[in-house]
């Protein structure tokens, strides 16, 4: 090769050969041993998708269905938003104010800290019993 | 035996002659693909897994093979790929740094099993381990399968001009080895 000439001399001048070498009548088996992996490989893919697989799969998924809507607790009620107005009309008497309950609603979230100066003034104040909230603690 | 060309064998493969075409075409490339694989992975029953591995991914993509491109190029691109892919999975699997893969290969080419070159020829398979993987790629590529730079461009996805400054630097490289420098 010219190109090599003026880029490796000394390599160029090497015997070009191959050194590596395959078994004894490796050559003549590997289609065969390349067949059979491919034959292998047929009947694996062939297996997944059979009409035994798919139809075996299906009844075991509906089984499973069957048992998971059996297994669903019957104590279950489900009631609709009407029901609900329904109950509240009949049974609360008072009319609620919904933009007091709303604030209500809203603050409730909020942390409430106190110091302990503060409830020990509350305590005194509310004229509890010491002793008996020495044995309720 | 008869030798078919790859539009011919192709022509069978899609006829209902699926696997005798197959047959015959790792019967046309096996030396070829083995040779070229077998330069990179060096040991011989690893270059026996991934030349299998390459049919195979040969006969999965023979169905939807784009005859636009050359049957011949294709299948030497799946060889690069298997091969750089095993490569990849031994240091991985095994964690070993890359310098100790290419100990592995310079002490099996030591060992010379299924090995005919003589003292010259160990030397110049050390020196290519020292390249790096793609570089040697280039090299054998060039060098023991003679192949035009544009094929090569096809096989590698690279251009003339780098596969060209890949091979000049391989070849310097090796020759200064060879030269004890």
């Amino acid at each position: 090769m010219e190109e090599l000439k003026n880029i490796a001399p000394h390599l160029s001048q090497l015997p070009k050969k191959d050194a590596f070498t395959a078994p004894e009548g490796y050559f003549d088996d590997l289609p065969s041993m390349i067949q059979d992996r491919v034959i292998a490989q047929s009947k694996t893919k062939s297996r997944v998708f059979s009409p035994a697989w798919t139809f075996g799969s299906l009844g075991l998924a509906a089984v499973l269905c069957l048992i998971f809507f059996l297994g669903q607790s019957p104590d279950e009620t489900v009631v609709s938003q009407q029901e609900v107005t329904a109950y509240v009309s009949d049974n609360i008497d008072q009319e609620f104010d919904e933009t007091l309950l709303a604030e209500e609603l809203s603050t409730s979230d909020k942390e409430v800290t106190t110091s302990e100066t503060n409830l020990e003034e509350y305590i005194l104040n509310q004229d509890i019993d010491e002793q008996l909230l020495r044995e309720e603690i | 035996m008869a030798t078919y060309s790859d539009k011919e064998l192709l022509e069978m493969f899609h006829t209902d002659q699926s696997s005798y075409a197959f047959n015959l075409l790792v019967r046309k490339y096996q030396k070829k693909i083995y040779a070229h694989v077998r330069r990179i992975v060096i040991d011989h029953d690893d270059a026996n897994d991934v030349v299998q591995n390459i049919f195979i991914k040969v006969w999965k993509g023979l169905e939807k093979f784009n005859e636009d491109s050359e049957l011949y190029t294709w299948i030497y691109r799946i060889s690069v790929n298997e091969s750089l892919t095993f490569l990849k999975k031994k240091r991985t699997k095994f964690f070993i740094p890359i310098h100790n893969v290419e100990k592995e290969m310079s002490d099996k080419i030591d060992a010379g099993e299924h090995f005919s070159g003589d003292e010259i020829e160990k030397k110049l398979q050390k020196a290519l381990l020292t390249l790096p993987e793609k570089q040697r790629i280039v090299f054998n590529l060039r060098y023991y399968d003679e192949m035009p730079y544009e094929e090569m461009s096809k096989v590698l996805d690279t251009s003339v001009g780098a596969l060209k400054a890949s091979y000049h630097i391989a070849a310097k490289k090796i020759e200064e080895n060879l030269l004890g420098r």
